[in-house]
């Protein structure tokens, strides 16, 4: 009895070769009655979770056969795994084969066939070749021939060859059919990824095209017509013969065990563990309830049999806080009551009232999540250490899928079109800076021109087909996995980009399908900043700074961080929050969870923030749509703010099953990435209407749905991101010189440049002191100064001059006299220019006559010059003019990027008369609301968040403050030249002022760059 | 003392593609950035170093132009064979010439005018930005012409101009970013301030080519001069602002060609017999030859033109035109008698003995084999007249191919199925083929299709 069966099948994770997802392939095998359907890309087992997951969605009774595809010397094979020790052997074959070649391509050899007994082999030949299947069969124990028919020409002839070897040789003949799209429709799709594979237009790709569309899943009647009933009955029986399931990977998984003390098992050891950290985070003893709390999760980590997985993270955070390494946990299960007695995490569960239904699902037979964030500059430490402990075979990084977005789709599917590239280019910029009205696309393709309205709509159709297709793998950022055996026993490996590091062919969503465990080791630039505020603060105090020292309300830091005072620290220091800061004027800790997770797409496309701010100001009455959802909404006030609240709604509200809320969480991270709709969003917009709900509130919570899909966030990762905001807001306002001094030396991060930085920090009363090559050392330090805010003033460090080296300037220090350098002459040479560019950045002040006199003679030390070059007139032959203002500014800029004593703003106010007339930006609160203002400043900032409709938001500074600007849409296209590209801005607005917060805006009406007025070298943060 | 001529032309393959009432750019491929605008985009507020996605910003319609440096050398070159003409000693610049003229000032009794007059006529037909300058060095001419009006006659004498270089800053005087850089750090903002610097101090820090710049820029080298001479050949390649459709359309880009032939002949003395002009598509494929003859040897442009006026109009272009090659043809001293009609057929290429060979049986008579890349085929294998697109053919096919006509199945007996196409979803219908071999009544074998409506078409025969 012949049963459908394929045998042969791409998906799109053959890269550019199949043109159908994998989930895709599965429902319509499901639809046309497959029993049995092989993924077999080439050389990958990249697409087989996402298969697999389908089936399981389905509830389908397909048997979905685990395999690959090989070219070697012009021949094409097929393996098939029989079993799960087939699959094994497959993952391994695919690991080395991966390994050997390079990044995207793959190198075998055909003795290696032998080492898979356990995996069926098919050949495809073109030409049947004697012994070339004598050698196979050396090789392998179980080989196949296979044939394509696929209506092209000589097709009967060859299997009437195959069919007479096959019979002479004794051999078993079957049927592949070589399918690369679920359906024919898919077949234009195809040819432009061939187009694209190829790098070149259709036109040019047509050699490479298939003549027909036959490379799809066919009915069971047109196969039945196409091939001999003997070769249909062999195929079945050999696909009967495949049965692999990838649970199997899930049972054979095993989470590497920590050494244990004797006589413990693991769940006494994490037992042990938190009791001990309990006594140290409890010193008062623990209160009953904290104690039951303990016992649930413990109880719940027992049932699910994660106690490695918690002692493993654990054993991760003890080695980096053994070496001074600050880390903090998030998601789910990081903030927990064992993940704080484990000092995984510091959010303290007294201060949050984070559920433990939140923890970890028992219903969701899902890993536990727990993300954890390092010092962005010595993460490496703690990859090294896993890779050491865990051994290197059994450790690897998850992929990323990297899939076609909007831009890359429409340039890919542009080159295939022949379009003009450039002609492209220059509409998608214009429309980056545009909003995109219904039909953009449509708008956008005409003004590229070159297409008739039937392409128009054919390149439409295909771009709508090609988003969220797979491009390539990619490394994660940090997704661990970690396994008792080695790992390419249960999951192919391949080389990533980076030099020895391997990341295994499965995304996070699929480790999460399958049920493998990761943790995320993450770096985070904020983590080094406080952790040098520490040492700086334990050097000062003679005792470790540790993050318990920062106490957890402190009225002066909620007041700065209520004025948006707040350059510099974690989180809320863009312009948005800082805007949003003296609104919602946080005051506890979870108005800071509150706070970071309130200024994203999410409850702002939902519509949900100032119905929040009008509650928490009292001006809106706290309700809910039905009172069962008060659990859910009562600590944000009736309103929607949190990932995980929006969830929980779908499940109290439109009565979504644990299943299916998770599968919408799954969906809102994958929106923007495949640009499909989510028919979970429609089945949860029904049930509300169904409900009662009015319309207005269903359409926010759908906006809401599509906002999280850009950037989610949970309150658990919300209220890590508090904490850390917290302690840097405590260190800004009690120590500002040293959490300075602290994010200078952790550069690159963050929003703000050095420069503001700094700016801010005299803003605060430190005394700020420039680089000198007497006084600094290579990072900034701090130099005590009792006029100074905090008591210390900040002295910038030699590594804010650019272009110095660290290992030479360390070498210059180690030989400077306790007394210092008096005299330029007394100086070392040092290799390159190094004290060109210091004595450029007038760090020989005071060794030499001025700042071009002591650069000048520099020039003379360095060992660049000709040999007998030195035999000419020397040192002081030359008369250079001394710098004057503009000059030491200038050159200031250009050198370091900082002017310490100066800003360009006050320079020009004293030079220009009409400059001079005008307010300074500390003047702006005296404005009234509406009052004409004429103001001008260096541009700091030029932002236009995706979330403000057509509003460019700018900040102007000079030496006394900021000014906020608002440009709405038709100002800013008048004016568009100047601001896009002015560094000093002449403005003429209105001031806009919140009567509730105070908070003050200009509105823009008039633009003028001015600057020609001053020729300087300073960056802003133009558009992110 | 020397004197030197020197004509900066900031935006040459702008200007020469681009009116200045077009916003247009020219624009370097490798960093995307602007290098020259023409007024209107300059208006917009957009300016060389700016990158391009900030010049799209700024200009809804933008057109682009990338810098070629073959396209530039070729431009310099005729401007450079202009300049010949007038005077022997001529320099050829990244962005310019310079034009020695102390030997045939003399000429003119002092007055360069009557000299100058033609060559910025020239410029100014062609719509050419330039700036010019008269200096006392080649070096001097190339900081200081950029800082002179646009399209005006040099106003400044030699020695004035030597003052002028005293003011100029340094960041204009086009020294490597490094070196500009200590001397902005050394307090120096003008060229007069390095100028006066004791020689030992500037060459003990910058080493001698800075020494040997600043010598260059006092005194010109005459030596090491790399002075211009006409190429031994004259061919030519030009890309048309747009793709020209007509052949009408290829008259005016033709005409600045002729000028610079003329002035090419002129310049030494040559005469030439014909004109091969060879139309390429976009992809720099061949489309179109054509072959001019004239009976005499003919110099001045104003005689070539009726002659290819003639051509163009009995040419028809199959497909649109975006590059022009152009080259002279029995080329000979003017004073030696021209070779006959044979004497030239002898020495000619396939291709030009096939243009003959059209041009007097007629394009139908002349036809060749050519194919596309399609399964379908009658587009696989095809046969067509000369001077259409020839391409190799990539599907040939065992079958005597007719054109396709329909036909009556119940006259034949199908043999069996040979095979699917489906392919062509981009034109207006795409092709869905079943094949099939199938015996007439009259014994004869056919191949036959059906197409997705059902009905049946003779393709061709076997045997």
């Amino acid at each position: 009895m012949t049963e459908l069966v394929e045998l042969q099948c791409r998906t799109n994770y053959s890269f550019l070769t199949g043109a159908s997802h994998p989930d895709e392939l599965v429902n319509q095998a499901i639809k046309l009655g497959y029993h049995s359907l092989a993924i077999t890309d080439e050389c990958s087992l990249a697409g087989i979770v996402r298969a697999w997951q389908a089936v399981q969605d389905a509830q389908a009774q397909l048997n979905l056969i685990i395999g690959c595809q090989l070219v070697l010397a012009e021949q094409s094979y097929i393996l098939l795994a029989k079993n799960f020790a087939g699959y094994q052997q497959l993952c391994r074959f695919i690991s080395k084969a991966r390994q050997l070649g390079e990044k995207g391509s793959y190198t075998w050899q055909l003795d290696q066939l032998s080492d898979l007994p356990n995996c069926a082999l098919i050949w495809r030949p073109t030409a049947v070749s004697l012994a070339h299947w004598q050698q196979l069969n050396a090789l392998h124990p179980e080989c196949y021939l296979g044939i394509s028919l696929l209506r092209t020409p000589g097709e009967q002839a060859h299997l009437q060859a195959l069919q007479h070897f096959a019979h002479q040789q004794g051999a078993t003949l079957v049927a592949c059919n070589d399918v690369h799209y679920h359906h024919r429709s898919r077949q234009p799709l195809q040819d432009c990824l061939t187009a694209i594979r190829h790098r070149c237009s259709l036109f040019e790709a047509r050699p490479y095209l298939f003549s027909n569309s036959e490379r799809h899943l066919r009915s069971a009647r047109t196969l039945a017509a196409l091939y001999p009933e003997s070769i249909l009955q062999a195929t079945t029986a050999l696909a009967k013969s495949c049965q692999v399931d990838l649970t199997d990977v899930r049972r054979a998984y095993r989470y590497p065990g920590v050494a244990l003390p004797k006589n413990m098992s693991d769940g006494d050891y994490l037992r042990h563990l938190v009791e001990q950290g309990a006594k140290i985070r409890f010193p008062e003893g623990i209160r009953s309830e904290h104690q039951a709390l303990i016992e649930k999760e413990l109880a719940l980590i027992s049932e699910l049999e994660y106690e490695k997985y918690f002692l493993t993270v654990h054993d991760i955070v003890r080695y980096a806080r053994s070496q001074g390494i600050l880390c903090q946990g998030r998601g789910s299960a990081a903030n927990s009551i064992v993940c704080y007695c484990l000092h995984i995490t510091e959010v303290d569960p007294r201060r949050n009232n984070l559920l433990v239904e939140r923890f970890m699902s028992r219903a969701r037979k899902e890993p536990p999540d727990i993300d954890i964030d390092f010092d962005s500059k010595r993460r490496e430490e703690v990859i090294q250490y896993i890779y050491r402990k865990y051994n290197r075979r059994h450790t690897a990084i998850a992929a990323t899928v990297i899939t076609y977005r909007r831009k890359s789709a429409i340039r890919d599917l542009a080159k295939v079109f022949d379009l003009d590239l450039n002609r492209l280019e220059q509409v998608i910029s214009r429309y980056g800076m545009r909003y995109l009205g219904k039909d953009w696309l449509d708008q956008m393709l005409s003004d590229v021109g070159g297409l008739s309205q039937q392409n128009m709509a054919l390149f439409k159709s295909l771009l709508v087909q090609l988003l969220g297709f797979p491009r390539h793998l990619s490394q994660h950022v940090g997704g661990f996995i970690i396994s008792e055996q080695p790992l390419d026993e249960l999951v192919p490996i391949e080389n990533a980009a980076m030099p020895d590091r391997t990341v295994i062919e499965w995304d996070k969503d699929d480790l999460e399908s399958i049920g493998l465990m990761k943790v995320d080791v993450l770096g985070l630039g904020m983590l080094g900043a406080i952790q040098k505020s520490f040492d700086l603060l334990g050097q000062i105090h003679g005792k470790p700074f540790v993050m318990q020292d920062i106490p957890a309300n402190c009225e002066l830091t909620w007041q700065m961080i209520q004025q948006a005072n707040t350059v510099g620290v974690f989180q809320i220091e863009s312009r948005a929050q800082m805007n949003m800061l003296p609104r919602l004027k946080p005051a506890c800790f979870y108005d800071l969870v509150v706070q970071i997770a309130i200024v994203r797409p999410g409850p702002i496309h939902g519509d949900m923030v100032h119905p929040y701010l009008k509650r928490r100001q009292g001006l809106e009455p706290v309700d809910y749509p039905e009172e069962k959802l008060k659990p859910v909404l009562e600590r944000t006030l009736g309103i929607p703010i949190f990932q995980e609240q929006l969830l929980h709604f779908a499940m109290v509200a439109a009565d979504f099953s644990e299943a299916e809320a998770n599968r919408l969480r799954k969906g809102m991270a994958s929106w923007k990435r495949t640009g499909h709709m989510l028919p979970l969003r429609e089945q949860l917009k029904e049930k509300l209407a169904a409900k009662g709900y009015d319309e207005s509130y269903i359409a926010r919570i759908d906006r809401q749905i599509e906002g999280f899909g850009e950037y989610g966030f949970p309150e658990s990762h919300a209220a890590s991101f508090a904490l850390l905001a917290w302690a840097s807001c405590w260190l800004k306002q009690h120590h500002p010189a040293i959490f300075t001094v602290a994010l200078l030396n952790s550069q690159p991060m963050g929003f703000y440049t050095p420069y503001q930085l700094i700016q801010a920090a005299q803003h605060d009363g430190v005394e700020v002191r420039p680089v000198h090559i007497n006084h600094s050392q290579w990072q900034s330090t701090i130099e005590a100064d009792e006029g100074s805010t905090g008591g210390y003033a900040i002295r910038l460090g030699m590594q804010q001059v650019r272009g110095l080296h660290e290992a030479r300037i360390e070498a210059l220090l180690r030989q400077r006299p306790k007394q210092g350098w008096q005299s330029i002459d007394q100086l070392p040479a040092v290799m390159g220019d190094q004290l060109e560019r210091l004595a450029a950045a007038n760090a020989l002040s005071g060794l030499g006559q001025h700042r071009h006199g002591d650069y000048w003679q520099t020039l003379a030390i360095g060992e660049h010059q000709d040999l007998l070059d030195q035999y000419l007139p020397s040192t002081h032959d030359a008369q250079l003019p001394q710098e004057n203002r503009l000059q030491s500014l200038q050159q200031d800029l250009k050198s370091t990027g900082i002017a310490v004593n100066d800003h360009p703003a006050s320079y020009l106010r004293s030079e220009h008369k009409f400059l001079a007339q005008l307010p300074t930006l500390d003047r702006l609160p005296s404005f009234a609301h509406k009052q004409a203002v004429k103001l001008f400043g260096l541009v700091t900032v030029r932002q236009r968040p995706g979330t403000a409709a057509g509003v460019t938001f700018v900040t102007i500074e000079d030496a006394t403050g900021v000014a906020n600007l608002v440009v709405w849409e038709r100002t800013a296209h008048e004016y568009l030249a100047v601001l896009t590209q002015a560094k000093m801005l002449l403005v003429d607005g209105r001031v806009d002022r919140d009567p509730n917060s105070q908070v003050t805006h200009v509105i823009v009406e008039r633009l003028q760059r001015i600057d020609n007025l001053l020729q300087i070298q300073v960056s802003s943060h133009d558009f992110h | 003392m020397a004197e030197w001529l020197h004509v900066h032309l900031p935006a040459l393959q702008l200007d020469s593609r681009y009116a200045q009432q077009q916003p247009a750019v020219l624009f370097n491929q490798a960093d995307r950035t602007v290098l020259a605008a023409t007024r209107a985009a300059e208006q917009l507020g957009i300016e060389p170093g700016m990158s391009l996605s900030a010049a799209f910003m700024l200009a809804e319609e933008l057109a682009l132009q990338a810098f070629h440096q073959t396209s530039q050398q070729q431009w310099l070159e005729r401007i450079a064979l202009l300049g010949y003409r007038l005077c022997g000693n001529v320099l050829v610049h990244e962005q310019g010439i310079s034009l020695r003229i102390d030997d045939v000032r003399q000429l003119y009794r002092g007055n360069i005018k009557p000299m100058w007059q033609p060559f910025a006529l020239w410029l100014q037909q062609y719509q050419l930005r330039f700036q010019s300058i008269r200096v006392q060095t080649p070096l001097q001419g190339l900081l200081l012409a950029p800082t002179q009006p646009l399209n005006k006659a040099p106003i400044l004498s030699s020695e004035q101009a030597a003052k002028l270089l005293q003011q100029l800053p340094l960041t204009q005087c086009q020294l490597p970013p490094r070196t500009l850089d200590k001397l902005e750090h050394s307090g120096l903002q003008r060229l007069g301030e390095l100028l006066a610097l004791p020689t030992g101090s500037v060459q003990r820090r910058f080493g001698k080519w800075l020494q040997q710049w600043l010598q260059d820029l006092r005194h010109a080298r005459p030596n090491e001069q790399a002075w211009f001479s006409p190429k031994k050949q004259f061919r030519e390649r030009i890309e048309l602002n747009r793709e020209a459709q007509s052949a009408a359309a290829i008259k005016f880009p033709i005409r600045p060609l002729l000028d610079t032939l003329e002035t090419w002949l002129a310049s030494q003395k040559l005469c030439a017999t014909g004109l091969a002009i060879t139309l390429l598509n976009r992809q720099r494929e061949r489309i179109q030859q054509l072959t001019i003859h004239a009976s005499t040897s003919l110099i001045k442009a104003e005689e070539w033109l009726p002659l290819i006026d003639l051509q163009l109009e009995r040419c028809q272009l199959n497909e649109p035109a975006l590059y022009i090659e152009f080259s002279a043809l029995g080329v000979s001293a003017q004073s030696r008698a021209t070779e006959d009609l044979f004497e030239q057929a002898s020495g000619m290429r396939p291709a030009q003995l096939l243009d003959l060979l059209s041009a007097k049986l007629g394009n139908e008579a002349v036809q060749h084999f050519t194919g596309e890349a399609d399964p379908r085929p009658e587009r696989a294998c095809q046969v067509a007249q000369h001077g259409m697109a020839q391409l190799p053919t990539q599907h040939a096919t065992a079958f005597w191919l007719v054109p396709i006509q329909s036909t009556h199945i119940e006259q034949w007996q199908l043999l069996h199925h040979s095979q699917r196409i489906h392919t062509g979803w981009w034109e207006l219908e795409s092709s869905k083929r079943d094949y099939y071999f199938a015996q007439h009544q009259d014994g004869r074998f056919g191949w036959l299709f059906r197409d997705a409506q059902g009905e049946w078409f003779l393709q061709g025969y076997v045997g």
